[in-house]
């Protein structure tokens, strides 16, 4: 999807519901993040978050990367495709979760510093940026 | 998305957990996991995948050999007994069809901590509390001296 990267724009409402500091200006794409995430499809977001709930229940105790994202129930969210990346974002900020290769597959971008091995932390945050920046989160 | 309920999937998918009881001690975290607690990193997610931790003195693969190699590197020798030991602290390896499932924790009570998964920290009653489930069995039993150095 093709986005303006730099412009900014005034834009006096807030934005994700968070206040903003007087004379911030949010960008192009945090905008479009923010009003895409008010019009996800209700159906879409139902499914999501059933998939979801049965994925996590089913992979809750595991530890392997590979099992927990073998769950019949991750290729069935990769499918749903792009609109379902401001859901990702969303459970990724409030729940956190192994989104990570779902969200490499669904965005063929990889944020995440090779410097960061085996710390979960880092790369939410890198994504959850690299989801505000693209207009996802 | 409805956070799931972590005692009853716990005991649903650990029949022993269910017969002997088990306490949550710390929130659900997806930080780090079990090998991480048991060899006292709450730090990292340790596993063989070429994107978790894995600590390079251990062959890069999930087998129950490069798990144990994990836990010898830090001090810990292999022995017969779970049960409390002056002196030692215990790890149990669990696995399945030889490859690593799981590591546990014994603490000072004698009771066992368990980090599991993304989910939280559970405090059990010994290793086979979760034997029986998606962790296979608790297959080697290490023990570490208190106080040597990780």
């Amino acid at each position: 999807m093709n986005r303006p990267q730099t412009a900014t724009i005034k834009f006096d409402a807030q934005v994700s519901g968070e206040p903003r500091a007087a004379g911030i200006e949010p960008s192009l794409p945090a905008v479009y993040g923010a009003i895409e995430a008010a019009l996800v499809d209700p159906a879409l977001a139902a499914r999501f978050q059933q998939l979801a709930f049965e994925w996590k229940s089913a992979t809750a105790g595991l530890s392997s990367p590979r099992a927990i994202t073998e769950h019949s129930a991750y290729p069935q969210i990769i499918a749903m495709g792009e609109p379902v990346l401001p859901l990702i974002f969303r459970d990724l900020q409030d729940n956190g979760g192994w989104w990570y290769p779902a969200l490499r597959t669904l965005t063929g971008a990889n944020p995440v510093p090779e410097s960061a091995p085996g710390q979960p932390e880092l790369n939410a945050a890198a994504w959850l940026r690299w989801g505000r920046e693209n207009g996802y989160a | 998305m409805v956070s799931p309920n972590w005692t009853i999937l716990l005991t649903a998918a650990f029949p022993n957990l269910a017969r002997a009881g088990f306490e949550i001690v710390a929130p659900p975290s997806a930080q780090y996991n079990c090998i991480a607690y048991a060899a006292g990193d709450a730090s990292r997610w340790w596993w063989p995948d070429g994107v978790s931790y894995w600590p390079p003195w251990a062959p890069p693969t999930d087998s129950i050999a490069s798990l144990t190699a994990v836990f010898s590197g830090q001090g810990c020798e292999p022995c017969n007994a779970s049960s409390a030991e002056p002196g030692y602290q215990k790890i149990a390896l669990y696995e399945s069809d030889g490859k690593m499932q799981h590591a546990a924790l014994q603490t000072p009570n004698g009771r066992w901590r368990s980090k599991m998964g993304q989910g939280p920290l559970i405090e059990h009653h010994n290793p086979d509390s979760l034997s029986g489930g998606p962790y296979g069995q608790a297959a080697i039993i290490m023990r570490k001296a208190i106080g040597a150095a990780p």
